[in-house]
């Protein structure tokens, strides 16, 4: 399939899902802000100057309507995500409330859970001699350390990423499916705020649930807000981040050999990993006014496509962009956004990658793709990894 | 040029302390703290307060006055 990036982007098209970097490079050289008449008409920022001085400018790119940074919008909801869809200054006031539960200290405390949790799937499938990277191990992995971080039943996690699949894969093709999946997330979740107010705990519902804001408490719907974002937002992202690594490791051996060798090289493998196949692609935000970006007038109510992806991999930052280096630094990646809106979740999905790298490497060292015909992306590019990664393995290590 | 680091706003996510090494370290916290900068290059901490995702880096001038981010 061939595709008219110019003048009919459509990040869901699977020749781009494929291969994202041929068509960013087409774009930076052409069109650095072209727009797309898909999913109700939407203008994509691609230049890294662009991206991060639009993140940083959320009077004119506001996040403040439900739904906004999904392209198309996944499900109809009443009720903004929080902190995500509330635009400054309230916003900061809502981020502050959680912030101290997603500092790297706080996070560093998850370690011993990420690894046993790690380990637990590893022990599951090493005598096998294969299996399914995403769906035996990146997908449960993620999931069960956010039922830990959020000191919900471990037990819940298939649940959740059941939940937040249909969602984000429903929202293209089976709106019902998303709808439906929705409504279940939202009464588990509106079920774990009643039992926390009845018999709190030490865990994060039970803090939201005593948290004030301007001298009052929290509302249920405010705290619904803050728990469907964390579940939906905590998953696919960090799943594709483990994913598209252990992908390129595999196609890469000299690579792995360096990593296996030295194991304090991983953090920065990580953050160019996070650089070259960024899990979030573009994020949607809507133009409060006219706006002219790079010689294009973008109108007041558009869609705006802030393409971390694209600005990843911008010449004018990077020297050579489209190379993966795992030893790259200084790197300014904006993987993870920046600006009021920047990634809360960042040290928690850095500190399971590094473990997940870790761990895979040291008792899996000589894993491969299995048969590459088999490898399956994400249906949708915006949110962009594997669905499926088969690999095979040789005798079990310790 | 002096800076002066906003550890409230400060997230840790370290990007002042991989561009602008000889400037900024992350403490026990994760948290960024700004050395000695007088001999450092301006353009270098320039650098690292456009690209703090919290804009967290406030560069100061000799009269210990605000100068604009680029």
């Amino acid at each position: 399939m061939t595709i008219d990036v110019i003048n009919d982007f459509d990040h869901n098209d699977p020749a781009f899902i494929r291969d994202p970097h041929s068509v960013y490079r087409r774009l930076h050289r052409e069109q650095p802000v072209p727009h797309s008449d898909r999913y109700g008409g939407y203008w994509l920022l691609t230049r890294y100057t662009d991206v991060r001085n639009g993140l940083l400018d959320w009077r004119t790119f506001s996040s403040g309507t439900p739904g906004v940074t999904s392209i198309p919008t996944s499900v109809k909801r009443d009720f903004p995500e929080i902190p995500l869809e509330i635009d400054p200054p309230d916003h900061t006031k809502y981020r502050d409330i959680v912030t101290p539960w997603f500092s790297r200290t706080s996070v560093r405390k998850l370690e011993p859970d990420v690894r046993r949790i790690t380990n637990d799937l590893i022990d599951h499938f090493i005598d096998d001699g294969h299996a399914d990277f995403v769906q035996q191990f990146a997908l449960p992995l993620v999931s069960r350390v956010l039922t830990v971080f959020l000191g919900i039943p471990e037990e819940d996690a298939a649940k959740l990423t059941g939940w937040v699949s249909d969602i984000f894969q429903g929202r293209l093709r089976e709106r019902d499916r998303a709808d439906r999946a929705s409504a279940e997330l939202i009464a588990y979740v509106d079920e774990t705020i009643a039992a926390r107010r009845r018999s709190p705990g030490e865990d994060y519902f039970t803090m939201l649930t005593q948290a004030t804001i301007g001298g009052r408490s929290l509302t249920d719907l405010e705290i619904r807000g803050y728990g469907v974002l964390t579940m939906t937002a905590g998953q696919e992202t960090t799943v594709n981040g483990i994913g598209n690594t252990l992908w390129y490791l595999a196609e890469h051996t000299d690579d792995r050999a360096r990593l296996i060798a030295d194991a304090t090289l991983i953090p920065t493998a990580v953050e160019e990993f996070l650089r070259f196949m960024s899990p979030i692609q573009l994020l949607g935000r809507n133009a409060t006014c006219p706006v002219e970006v790079n010689g294009t007038a973008i109108p007041a109510g558009a869609t705006v496509a802030m393409c971390y992806g694209a600005a990843n991999v911008d010449g004018e930052i990077f020297e050579r962009p489209e190379e993966c280096l795992i030893d790259r630094r200084p790197n300014p990646h904006i993987a993870f956004g920046t600006g009021p809106h920047a990634c809360l979740g960042a040290h928690l999905a850095r500190l399971e990658m590094l473990v997940a790298i870790e761990e895979v490497l040291r008792r899996l060292p000589d894993y491969r793709v299995d048969d590459p015909s088999q490898l399956q992306y994400t249906p949708h590019g915006d949110l962009r990894g594997f669905w499926s990664l088969p690999v095979v393995f040789g005798p079990r290590r310790s | 040029m002096d800076v002066e680091v906003d550890r409230d706003r400060c997230f840790g996510y370290g990007r002042c302390a991989d561009l602008v090494p000889e400037a900024f370290t992350l403490d026990g916290d994760g948290k960024s703290v700004a050395g000695d900068t007088r001999g450092v290059d301006p353009r270098r901490l320039a650098m690292a307060a456009w690209a703090c995702p919290m804009q967290a880096i406030r560069l100061l001038n000799e009269n210990g006055e605000e100068v604009p981010s680029p």
